[in-house]
């Protein structure tokens, strides 16, 4: 084994050089976990290529060592998904870092997967142009990730997730070849591979390029603040907004036990904390037309019970409003030594009553639970606070988590609005696909991935595993395995 | 090719005696479809699809039939399987905006379900008779909606293995496994059937108003379509008569009154009816056996120019999208034009794709024009995946043989 994995780590360093090839014990241990830090795993080794053509080099050294690959971009997912739960070697794309076009006129981008999101919108900016989906690690997080969890962010009610953005892929697959899907004008002519692999969690293949659509910036934006009572009230008033046809940008709630948290720390927005929860609502566009549609926000909001509706008079008041929203994982660092982001999506008219389900699941289990949200597209966030060093309490937040997901599916919900289903929530599939949903997926797998070896343990039920290897077991023989 | 008695007997076995008739045969690329069958049972439609499988049978799946003129001529079409039995209408949620459709619902039946409940539908009809399950296996553009996949939330598909699948669900926003949808919306069937859809409606319009520009550049119609209210935008040309552009606004009314005001000062814009950009629309990109052959060029938006001009070159008319990167070209194919004139047309159109760094397919040509060639355009770089997804989903080639891009 050990003459095996010297082996590997040779031709490793061949394909990316030996400054690129992490192997030492301390090396790989901050791999060891994403932003889920409960399920983690140890690599065999990491590379850091730079070029397409070294992550083809890498795929193959790890074919013809009969390892597995994981890619990775910035690893602040919270499912799992950038971990190498069956072992193998990860292939972190965070040095392929830079934007290779920029097409203004055409209103496209082409960057390497290591580009971290902001990073490009803030490049894009001189040109009255940004890249809309903006998850709330924006500072952080890769392209490349974003594609791998078709992720969103608070702006996604208006503009949709990655997937709505992303025109083409680079894509090594997972035999070390190098294949092009889409391109920047769109609507390619066959299957659309670019839908199927946007939101595959890193399992058909590594992304080493993106053809990213950009936005025009709107021309004005205004942000109001809802102050409400209770959750309740507030989730009422985004059905209001939602069923007077008007689409905001973004609607967050954010719960008093977040405000609590966020008053007492360095993100401090100065909101009321004798508040039930606050409601941010931004509306962009057109000047004449924001102008108006902020007043009726406020009275849809005045309608559902808020105690007040402020109005961001500058972009400080405006970025003040987001601090609350966007401190808020920061913030809850104080509460407890860790803590779970849930991630689950229900419709939306469902929210006040699902908020209240989730609040008596919390209470039951004696959890510390406070909710920051994406309310205008049902997704919601309950956090655990815990410390996982007490295993009583570990198991609670686990049996808390399983419960909410089942009354989220129950109230025709699903068990991930954006952060992906990894490791974490695969053995949760089950609640909402069945056996044959699940074949369906895995035909498309076997597809880009006949011999299971891109980012193996994710997404499918860990008791599919040995099913997927020996398909004729237990009488599984529907997916045409070669 | 047909089905032999015995293929009958099994098939209605499955689906029931009433649900395979040959009454009303299909004509599709010369040939003559007698056998159709409909059911409203999708577990039955599953076990028909393993029985045509077994038999080594292929079938056309239909929706209205209103796009049916799409696609490369089928290898086999033992019969239709007409998605019209999927005609349940099975929920419309106005407080949250989605509906979930039976595949053979008519899209302007769904529209008058809708009328007055502040919502309207993410698809585009080609005719009365678009069904919701052909628009989206078509991926069908129309001037307003130029992205069904992004509408689809959630579909049940019947896959060739007989198994009825379920992907996506009913929330705005999923990324609970693999989003499978994609593959359906524009796979023109070839790797299921779909039954139903979850849909995202959309807020009816607080205002529309409608306005043609005469002889724009094309900067500036792309400018023009790329308004922020402007929710449709059709620029064509190469007609005999100076090019023109119709736009239509549409939101709220202070939007539209702002670049109303825009069009009409810098483009120097005049009102237009209601129903002219429709009109134009159908006329350049509908698809169905014409004297003629119609091509799809995706381009990037600055490069329209470019294109245009080699398509008047080649004796085209066209019709473009700006804000999509969409151009519609209209070559006349005379009876008497032989072979040599459609290498001609299509090397021009080539071309064009070149000049606009996009893909060309051929949405409508007589057989005679599309035969020994692939509609769907040049081969795609992808094809050997494409090629392994149709060998996971459909092994026998059971669904529409042949039609799909790579004759797949
Ligand atoms: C504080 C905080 C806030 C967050 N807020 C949001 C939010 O608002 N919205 C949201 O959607 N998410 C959010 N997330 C989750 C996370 O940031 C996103 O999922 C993000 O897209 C992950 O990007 P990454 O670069 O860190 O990818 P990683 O975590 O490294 O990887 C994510 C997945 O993508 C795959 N992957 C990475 N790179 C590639 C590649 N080149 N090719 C193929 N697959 C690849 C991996 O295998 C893995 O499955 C948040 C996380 C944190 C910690």
């Amino acid at each position: 084994m050990a003459a095996h994995l010297d082996a590997l780590h040779a031709s490793l360093r061949r394909a990316v050089g030996d400054s690129a090839c992490l192997t030492r014990p301390e090396e790989l241990f901050v791999y060891e976990a994403d932003g889920l830090t409960l399920n983690a795993a140890k690599p065999l080794a990491v590379v850091l290529p730079r070029e397409t053509a070294e992550v083809a080099a890498v795929v193959r050294a790890c074919r013809e060592a009969g390892v597995c690959f994981v890619p990775r971009g910035a690893g602040t997912g919270l499912s799992g998904g950038a971990v190498a739960a069956e072992g193998g070697v990860v292939i972190e794309c965070s040095r392929m870092d830079r934007i290779l076009a920029l097409e203004p006129g055409d209103r496209y981008a082409v960057v390497q997967p290591g580009v971290v999101n902001a990073e490009l919108s803030r490049a894009a900016a001189p040109h009255g142009l940004f890249y809309a989906p903006d998850p709330s690690s924006q500072a952080a997080c890769t392209i490349g990730g974003n594609v791998g969890e078709n992720s969103g962010g608070p702006h996604t009610l208006k503009y949709g997730t990655t997937t709505d953005h992303v025109l083409g892929l680079e894509l090594v697959l997972p035999d070390g070849e190098v294949v092009r899907l889409g391109g920047p004008a769109g609507f390619a002519s066959g299957y659309d591979l670019v839908g199927a692999v946007v939101g595959s969690e890193g399992t058909l293949g590594v992304v080493t390029e993106v053809t990213v659509r950009l936005t025009p910036l709107p021309d004005a934006v205004e942000t109001l603040l809802g102050v409400f009572p209770e959750v309740v009230s507030a989730c009422r008033a985004v059905g209001g907004i939602i069923r007077s046809g008007l689409v905001p940008a973004a609607l967050e709630i954010v719960d008093r036990r977040t405000i609590e948290a966020v008053e007492a720390s360095v993100y401090a927005a100065g909101l009321p904390t004798d508040a039930g929860a606050v409601l941010l609502v931004e509306l962009d566009g057109v000047a004449e037309a924001v102008a108006g549609q902020a007043e009726r926000v406020r009275e849809l909001c005045r309608e559902a019970g808020a105690s007040r509706v402020d109005v961001a008079r500058d972009a400080e008041e405006r970025q003040r409003f987001w601090r609350a929203r966007k401190g808020a994982f920061g913030a809850m660092g104080r509460l407890a030594p860790d803590l779970y982001v849930h991630d689950a999506v229900v419709p939306r008219t469902k929210l006040p009553e699902i908020l209240e389900a989730v609040c008596a699941i919390c209470d039951r289990h004696g959890l510390r639970l406070s909710n920051v949200f994406h309310a205008g597209d049902g997704n919601l966030h309950p956090n655990i606070s815990f410390d996982r060093r007490d295993p009583d309490e570990l198991a609670r937040v686990v049996k808390a988590g399983e419960e909410i997901l089942r009354t989220c599916v129950e109230a025709g919900g699903v068990i991930s609005g954006e952060h992906g289903i990894g490791t974490e929530k695969r053995d949760y599939m089950g609640m909402l696909f069945d056996d044959a949903d699940l074949d369906a997926m895995l035909r498309l797998r076997a597809a880009f991935d006949p011999d299971r070896v891109c980012n193996p343990g994710k997404i499918f039920p860990a008791t599919r595993f040995c099913m997927e290897a020996n398909p004729r077991a237990r009488g599984y023989d529907r997916v045409p395995f070669e | 090719m047909s089905l032999d008695d015995a293929s009958v007997a099994a098939l209605r076995a499955e689906v029931g005696e009433g649900a395979l008739a040959a009454q009303a045969p299909v004509e599709l690329d010369g040939r003559r479809i007698a056998w159709t069958l409909c059911t409203a049972d999708a577990a039955a439609l599953g076990r028909a699809l393993r029985v045509l499988g077994e038999r080594g049978l292929g079938a056309v799946v239909r929706g209205g039939g209103t796009r049916s003129g799409f696609g490369n001529p089928p290898r086999r079409a033992d019969l239709v399987l007409s998605t019209r039995g999927f005609a349940e209408l099975h929920e419309i949620d106005v407080d949250e905006g989605v509906a979930h459709l039976g595949a053979g619902v008519a899209l302007a039946e769904v529209e008058r379900a809708l009328a007055g409940s502040g919502w309207e539908l993410p698809l585009g009809a080609a005719g009365e008779d678009s069904t919701v399950g052909g628009g989206l296996a078509a991926a069908a553009v129309d001037p307003r909606r130029a992205a069904p996949r992004s509408a689809v939330l959630g579909l049940t598909v019947v896959l060739a293995s007989g198994e009825v699948t379920h992907c996506g669900g009913r929330v705005v926003k999923n990324v609970t496994g693999y989003d499978l949808a994609k593959l359906h919306v524009g796979g023109h069937g070839s790797l299921g059937v779909i039954a139903s859809a979850w849909l995202r409606l959309r807020p009816v319009a607080e205002r529309v108003e409608s306005w043609r520009v005469e002889e724009p550049s094309a900067p500036r119609a792309l400018e023009a379509a790329r308004r922020p209210s402007a929710r449709a935008a059709l620029f064509e040309g190469g007609t005999g008569s100076p090019p023109r552009l119709l736009v239509e606004l549409a939101g709220d009314a202070a939007a539209v009154a702002v670049d109303a005001a825009w069009l009409r000062e810098t483009c120097g814009a005049r009102a237009a009816g209601p129903g002219e950009l429709d009109d134009a629309f159908a006329a350049a990109a509908r698809v169905d056996p014409v004297d003629a052959l119609r091509v799809r060029i995706a381009h990037l938006p600055t490069r329209l120019a470019k294109l245009t001009g080699g398509i008047e070159a080649a004796g085209g008319r066209w019709a473009a999208l700006p804000a999509h990167g969409l151009c519609w070209a209209h070559f006349p194919l005379p009876g008497g034009a032989g072979e040599a004139r459609v290498d001609e047309i299509l090397a021009a159109t080539r071309a064009a794709a070149r000049e606009g760094a996009g893909r060309w397919r051929l949405e409508a040509a007589p057989l005679r024009a599309r035969r020994g060639r692939d509609v769907f355009g040049d081969p795609d770089a992808a094809l050997p995946l494409m090629r392994a997804l149709k060998a996971r989903f459909d092994p026998a080639a059971v669904l529409n043989p042949g039609r799909f891009a790579g004759a797949l």
